[in-house]
């Protein structure tokens, strides 16, 4: 790794590290930073703070990073195998498909089961059976961009599916099915941090796909021509990116734009090849989400914001900015 | 050492591209497959590199479909014609893409892209984002690639280029052809698709000329590039004459069948 490369790294995980304890600090109730650390040494362990801190925000942030982190280094990983760096698994629909199945889980089979786990099953089936969808309709129109459209429909599908289960559903239930459609990192507990620390283990499978995503940006016969298995591989990096993004879906709900937006950030300054973009993307989407979220803690404080909705009024304009800027360079 | 093909033919939803193909790419040959557009050329290109899968293909008396897709990648090294690369990758790290199939060290790679950027004159492209290149830019760091992924090998290796120098300018082609006879004398097998029967003949130490998936011709350009041959394939009335010891063609009309 240059040492320019490194120095980009370091910045991130120091930028990591300060939002962190930033987010830990501001809130409905203040916490000064002498607090916090009195509090993570295992001081003040019955007071206020100390509750505040570790049972409420700390999960939160941690939520914010492994979910964002997660989102944005399969959207990386799906851009590569898709070849398209448009492809975002909000855009092709695999998050609402997840999203999806996550709410018939909820309507439908009700709560037997441990509910999280439950939960986070039917929304990586829905996850995985979309992504194949989009695939295989992709494949079949023959172009990158028939996969586009692909997912637009299946999105938009999807998304009255939801509608429809809202409409039919009980009150209580239907607040828990608009949770998904927004994304909200309100309601984190240790036992959704549980769920999510599969997340960094999935970045790193991803990971070790590096070289293999590198060459299969050059085309599948190019891949073939380099040594890859093509069909191992695509199963390996949609089962990955299908779990990373299920998981987050179903702690979350439906987080927009941050797959997208994202590893396009890492490429613009830190290079293309994937053992860059991977881990990079990883660490930028986690820092994005803990800042998009600490912000929708505080905007309308004491009321919480979505941090779905803010996510995709940041990374709407910033679509289309790419559309208006890329003049046929993007390759749909 | 060489990549046989015997009786092969390839079917793609009942349409016949190649029919009872028999070729043998020796290694220090320059190979060129040329002949009318829809001929065959990239099918046979793709089937001989084994892109495409087709039955009576082996390297070294084994089929081409037995070995495992990282030791042939060692082997035998391709370029299609267009490329889909959309991602703004640095073009020396499109070169060391060429270096995947071998997980040499990074500093060994390092070595290997220097030399090939300094054997095709890429010094003022190499830190370039690729996807601001030229057509021609594109294609000469392409080249480099398959340089790359065969440069410490370049005895064993088959080598297959499909209309490399269709983007190419002048000089670039000379520069071209250049290394591509450097690879044959150092004992490595090339094989070219080519439009241009005049650069495919003074090139070439066997052409290939095909016509509906089959073989028309082959052999020495002497015996391929003649007038009746020109004629049965293309259609086209020309003139044959000898330029550097090689016939050359000047296309004059269309034959009406």
């Amino acid at each position: 790794m240059s040492s320019n490369k490194a120095i980009k790294f370091s910045l991130l995980i120091i930028f990591l590290v300060a939002w962190s304890v930033i987010s830990l600090s501001v809130g409905a109730a203040q916490v000064s930073i002498p607090d916090i650390i009195a509090v993570l040494q295992g001081f003040k362990v019955d007071s206020l703070q100390s509750t505040i801190i570790i049972e409420i925000r700390l999960p939160r942030i941690l939520l914010a990073i492994f979910v964002g982190a997660g989102i944005a280094a399969s959207g990386a990983a799906i851009q590569g195998l898709f070849r398209n760096p448009l492809a975002d698994p909000a855009l092709i629909g695999v998050s609402s498909g997840a999203a999806l199945f996550a709410a018939l889980y909820l309507v439908v089979s009700g709560f037997f089961f441990n509910v999280l786990y439950g939960l986070a099953a039917s929304a990586f089936l829905g996850g995985l059976l979309t992504t194949c969808l989009v695939l295989e309709v992709g494949r079949r129109g023959g172009t990158n961009s028939a996969m586009l459209l692909a997912g637009v429909a299946i999105n938009a599908i999807a998304i009255a599916c939801i509608g429809f289960l809202s409409y039919i559903s009980t009150d209580m239930q239907l607040r828990s099915v608009a949770f998904w459609a927004l994304g909200s990192l309100g309601g984190a507990d240790w036992n959704k941090i549980y769920v999510a620390s599969l997340i960094p283990l999935i970045i790193i499978a991803l990971s070790l796909e590096s070289a293999r995503l590198n060459a299969i940006t050059l085309g599948e016969t190019e891949a073939i021509h380099l040594g890859v298995s093509i069909g191992s591989f695509r199963v390996r990096i949609i089962f990955l990116t299908a779990l990373a993004v299920s998981i987050g879906v179903a702690l979350t709900g439906v987080i927009a734009f941050i797959g997208l937006v994202v590893p396009h950030l890492v490429r613009l300054t830190m290079g293309s090849t994937h053992q860059t973009v991977i881990p990079a993307s990883a660490l930028v989407g986690g820092l994005l989400l803990l800042v998009a979220d600490t912000a929708s803690r505080m905007l309308f404080a004491p009321a919480e914001l979505p941090v779905g909705i803010l996510t995709a009024l940041i990374g709407g304009p910033f679509f289309v900015f790419l559309i208006m800027r890329s003049k046929g360079s993007l390759g749909i | 050492m060489s990549l046989k093909l015997t009786d092969v033919s390839y079917t793609v939803d009942r349409k016949r591209l190649l029919s009872d193909i028999n070729v043998s790419i020796q290694p220090g040959k320059i190979n060129s497959f040329i002949g009318p557009n829809g001929a065959g050329k990239t099918t046979l290109l793709r089937v001989a590199s084994g892109a495409l899968s087709a039955l009576g293909v082996t390297l070294n008396s084994i089929p081409l479909t037995e070995f495992a897709l990282d030791d042939r990648a060692r082997k035998v090294a391709c370029l299609n014609q267009s490329s889909e690369l959309e991602f703004p990758f640095k073009c020396f790290e499109v070169l060391r893409l060429g270096r995947i199939p071998h997980r040499t060290s990074r500093r060994y790679d390092e070595r290997i892209v220097e030399e090939v950027i300094n054997r095709l004159g890429l010094d003022g492209l190499a830190d370039r984002i690729y996807t601001t290149m030229s057509g021609g830019e594109k294609q000469r760091v392409q080249i480099g690639r398959i340089l790359c992924q065969v440069w410490d090998n370049i005895d064993s290796a088959f080598v297959f280029f499909d209309e490399p120098t269709a983007e190419l300018d002048l000089a670039h082609q000379l520069v071209f052809f250049d290394v591509i006879k450097m690879l044959a004398a150092k004992g490595a097998s090339v094989s070219l698709v080519l439009h241009d029967i005049n650069l495919a003949s003074r090139f070439s130490d066997d052409l290939v000329l095909l016509k509906s998936g089959r073989i028309l011709a082959m052999g020495h350009p002497r015996e391929v590039v003649t007038k009746e041959n020109i004629r049965l394939t293309f259609s086209v009335e020309a003139e044959v004459q000898n330029l550097f010891c090689r016939p050359t063609i000047q296309a004059i009309s269309v034959v009406a069948d």
